[in-house]
């Protein structure tokens, strides 16, 4: 019997040996593969495909436009607003998209002599639109699910313009010295908004209005506030609010607050931002603590 | 299974010796139990037993997740781009000192519950530091778990295996504390069951209680009593 209890003693140490060597080899020898997975809405270089399209004026638009209304909407992926210093440029749009989803659906009309509108679709992929600084813009852009970014510098003319993330997503907007727009209605149903407004001084007054079901705002504001008075007004249903910028006095409680920066109504132009939160949260700061992912700056 | 102690031959070698206490330890734990008490085994040989299990286990394991995580990675490639993985001889190593500080924890716990039932409750006699060096022994049927879980990475359709060794390694191990209880403190099977198993087990239970209750008021007081 002894016999057997050392024969067993060598199975016992042949089963970990084994498995030593097991684990040793069999990452190498044994792989385990799964089936490849590839996402339609998930743009590779590979099967990537850009759209362009673009309105010139005296090229594919009439001299006579002044006004264009944008109808932009993207169902699933990114938009991206950008304004460059391009006296003849209506709108120039390129659309990345995987090769498999459907194009970027266009269409330009001019409704009356100073007016013309541009409505631009797109399924699934990244919209980059960039505008001119010689024509004046309203209208929608709408994304399902998704993020925009927006930049409005000193080539922004905006009447009025809604940005829209319909389901969720986050939105990230940016307001530069020498902007000019007279509203811009934000509305997100889940997700974030960051707007920083980073300007020596502004065209015009302007109003922004940002509403927010669940998720919540962070704001960052860095103002001459001599030129740019800032005035927050906002709201939130179950949550809080944070203000910590030396800059703003008011009232403020945990969910409601009208804050204004000092010398706001001497100063030379207004920006007043109006924001509602449903459930979550916002914050008012002097640099903005979050970054837009894929965005360095 | 034999109930005599069996004289070892002097003329078998030291590794010889530690092979046949193993296989005894299988074969006939009670007189192998009662071998290593009289011959005052040192305790350095259950402690490399256990140790050998677990880092073999382990090793298995941890093998198999990196075989598992390296074809997830490569089939997400195409939509997150090459993941490195870098960070998987961290986890590795993070796993090794996890689980050998885990095992001698649990080890030293259940043979300490096991110790005070047996000595302080049934009036047994027998020291702690012999009843760790029994219960260190009493592990040798998990390697049926390692052969198992070898099985299963060779071929996920073996996964029957994996389930029926482990079920069998547990009883026999379960078996084996019993015993070396029994042998140790020279008390009743049945008292050796209640302070190698029951016991142990009580205890267990009772933390695990106690946990879940922590979770649930935390849960319920930081949702306002709804759950």
């Amino acid at each position: 019997m002894t016999s057997a209890r050392t024969i067993l003693g060598w199975v016992f140490v042949a089963i970990l040996l084994i498995g030593g060597v097991y684990a040793a080899v069999s990452p190498i020898l044994q792989p385990i593969r799964f089936p490849k997975i590839s996402l339609p809405w998930i743009i590779t270089e590979a099967d990537s495909i850009i759209d362009h399209y673009s309105l010139v004026r005296e090229i594919n638009s009439s001299s006579s436009i002044k006004h264009v209304t944008l109808n932009v909407s993207v169902m699933f992926g990114a938009l991206n607003l950008l304004f460059l210093d391009s006296p003849s440029l209506v709108c120039e749009a390129s659309f990345r998209r995987n090769i498999s989803m459907s194009a970027l659906n266009t269409s330009y009309t001019e409704t009356s002599g100073e007016h013309a509108a541009v409505r631009l679709h797109g399924k699934v992929g990244e919209l980059n639109l960039t505008l001119g600084k010689n024509y004046q813009y309203d209208g929608v852009l709408d994304v399902r699910i998704g993020g925009m970014v927006v930049e409005l510098g000193e080539n922004s003319n905006i009447s009025r313009l809604m940005l829209s993330i319909r389901y969720f997503g986050g939105l990230f907007m940016t307001v530069k010295n020498e902007a000019s727009f007279e509203q811009i209605d934000m509305n997100l149903n889940i997700g974030g908004i960051l707007l920083t407004v980073d300007a020596e001084s502004l065209k015009k007054d302007g109003i922004i209005n940002a509403g927010v079901n669940i998720g919540g705002y962070s704001m960052s504001v860095d103002v001459d506030t001599e030129k740019i008075g800032v005035r927050l007004n906002s709201t939130v249903d179950i949550g809080s609010l944070t203000i910590a910028h030396s800059s703003f006095t008011g009232s403020a409680t945990k969910t409601q607050c009208y804050v204004e920066t000092t010398d706001y109504t001497h100063a030379t132009n207004h920006l007043n931002i109006n924001a509602v939160v449903g459930l979550g949260g916002g914050t008012i700061q002097e640099t903005q603590p979050y970054q837009f992912l894929g965005r360095n700056s | 299974m034999e109930k005599t102690v069996e004289d070892q031959k002097p003329t078998e070698s030291a590794i010889s010796r530690v092979f046949t206490r193993i296989g005894g330890v299988l074969l006939a734990p009670e007189s192998t139990y009662q071998q290593v008490i009289a011959n005052k085994i040192s305790f350095w040989e259950p402690l490399i037993i256990v140790l050998l299990l677990i880092g073999v286990q382990t090793a298995v394991v941890v093998s198999f997740c990196y075989r598992a995580v390296t074809a997830i990675a490569e089939s997400l490639s195409s939509i997150t781009g090459a993941i490195p993985l870098g960070f998987f001889s961290f986890f590795a190593v993070i796993a090794f000192i996890g689980v050998i500080l885990v095992t001698l924890v649990v080890w030293t716990l259940v043979a300490l519950i096991a110790h005070i039932i047996a000595r302080h409750i049934f009036n047994g006699q027998g020291s702690f530091g012999q009843l760790m060096k029994l219960y260190g022994y009493s592990t040798i049927p998990w390697s049926l778990q390692i052969l198992g879980t070898v099985l299963f990475g060779v071929s996920w359709v073996l996964w029957p295996m994996l389930v029926f060794f482990h079920i069998v390694a547990l009883f026999w191990i379960v078996t084996l504390m019993s015993i070396a209880v029994r042998q140790n403190y020279n008390i009743d099977a049945g008292k050796a069951f209640i302070a190698s198993f029951v016991g142990p087990m009580t205890v267990w239970l009772i933390i695990t209680g106690i946990l879940w209750a922590w979770i649930w008021f935390t849960i319920s007081s930081l949702t306002g009593g709804v759950v």
